[in-house]
């Protein structure tokens, strides 16, 4: 049987002689490995298409235990990102955070889209580290992790609370969160900037200014929240550790 | 079908090289089982002689018997040109260019997306070449990929260190390749890579 889908490439890997394993985020299929063959032989027309994070439209055979690439066409490769080592980092971490998040063929057309349009963005605009938070936020969303960030989660007591719980997934009022260990401290210009990534949108979020200690505390803060979830660690961000001495 | 075990053993045992199927693997092992026995035991003291004396060179890392091999023996080449590759195959096509110059060869393990390191290739050697001093210019021939990109870099940001200068591969079209059916990624880093004539 055959189905085509768009698709976002996240990674390959090398299979048999000259063929690849490629793991994409397909549009209508959701996450799936499948092969591409020939593709390290020059001409091949398959090959641009099924490197990292490009755009192509695909083509599939169903094959046994793993479906056969047949034909693409790049929709976008995101050039601007591509030249630039940076943004091209942070685009393949943005491909690993939905390699390890994402189940096995189950589709996610919300996620794709928006997954499309940051990487557009980032693309168009440049780095923007909110636009990346926004991303890691939105992801844990779409899988089930919306954090309650205006009241109390264990009891449902309306305020300002400044005590997030990783494990209940939202902040906790001082009677709750008596005894709790593990909290994180949450507030002022930090909760600010999440609940706006909760409910905004990417329009909105590009005009907004962040201060650089209150991005840095909002990385950290879903940092720690996605590898509680997700319980995988995320080593692109390792990667760009190291090298930004080499990158600045 | 039963196949006689030692038979059904060497096919499983083929099964497990890069490239052969199950076909293959059958219609090689039938054919091993018609040579001659001299031959068949000429074929499996090979596979053990090789596996057993051949080793990365502690100096450049190239595939070897003798340590350090013969590339870094040779006193004729150049010392003050370093290339890097990832694998030892990639050695056997750069000196089918005519460079003649050394080779620092990564062996490389890196995946980004793997619970791997940067800190963690093995570049000791690689190190204590910069630092003798008698490397003028490190050429950084990996593969033109994220993770080769991602090397590079690195590896550019340690020869800096030592005052070393870095280089990197040009990314272009093949020869004898048509414009009309190179694809947009390649064009276009072969867009920015151009040189002035
Ligand atoms: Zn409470
Ligand atoms: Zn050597």
């Amino acid at each position: 049987m055959y189905y085509q889908s768009r698709s976002l490439i996240i990674k390959s890997m090398d299979y048999r002689e000259s063929d690849k394993l490629v793991t994409l985020f397909s549009e209508k299929e959701g996450k799936l490995k499948a092969i591409a063959r020939g593709i390290k032989k020059p001409g091949s027309s398959l090959r641009a298409c099924v490197q990292p994070f490009c755009h192509s439209l695909l083509f599939f055979h169903q094959g046994r235990e793993l479906d056969l690439i047949t034909q693409g066409r790049l929709l976008d490769f995101y050039g601007n990102s591509r030249e630039d080592i940076k943004r091209t980092l942070h685009c393949m971490y943005i491909m690993e955070l939905l390699d390890k998040s994402l189940m096995d063929r189950a589709a996610m057309p919300r996620l794709y889209g928006l997954t499309l349009s940051i990487l557009q963005y980032i693309n168009n605009n440049g780095l923007n580290h909110l636009v990346l938070r926004y991303f890691e936020l939105q992801l844990l969303i779409q899988l089930g992790y919306r954090p309650v960030l205006d009241k109390c989660v264990n009891c449902g007591r309306q305020g300002g609370f400044k005590n997030f719980c990783l494990e209940a997934g939202g902040m906790l009022c001082p009677d709750c969160s008596a005894g709790e260990q593990n909290g994180i401290v949450l507030y002022g210009e930090v909760l600010g900037l999440l609940k706006l990534m909760a409910h905004g949108n990417l329009n909105t979020l590009q005009r907004v200014q962040a201060s650089g200690a209150a991005l840095e505390k909002l990385e950290l803060f879903l940092e720690r929240y996605l590898e509680y979830h997700l319980e995988r660690r995320f080593n692109l961000k390792n990667t760009i550790r190291v090298l930004k001495k080499s990158l600045s | 079908m039963r196949l006689a075990r030692p038979l059904e053993n060497l096919i499983d045992n083929l099964l497990k090289l890069p490239t052969i199927g199950p076909k293959t693997a059958q219609r090689l092992a039938l054919y091993i089982l018609k040579m001659p026995a001299a031959e068949a035991r000429q074929l499996a003291q090979a596979i053990i002689d090789a596996r057993e004396k051949v080793f990365p060179c502690s100096r450049c890392g190239y595939l070897t018997d003798i340590d350090p091999c013969f590339i870094c023996r040779d006193e004729t080449r150049d010392t003050s040109i370093l290339c890097v590759a990832e694998e030892a195959s990639d050695i056997i096509a750069m000196e089918r260019t005519g460079y003649r110059g050394r080779y620092y060869v990564l062996n490389k393990n890196f995946n980004l997306m793997d619970d791997n390191n940067l800190e963690d290739l093995n570049l000791d050697s690689f190190i204590n070449q910069l630092a003798s001093g008698e490397v003028k210019e490190v050429v950084l021939a990996l593969n033109p990929d994220i993770e080769g990109e991602v090397i590079s870099r690195y590896l550019a940001g340690l020869a800096d260190g030592h005052g070393v200068k870095a280089t990197r591969l040009a990314h272009g079209l093949p020869v004898g390749g048509d414009i009309e059916f190179a694809d947009e990624i390649t064009l276009r880093r072969a867009l920015e890579g151009r040189k002035e004539i």
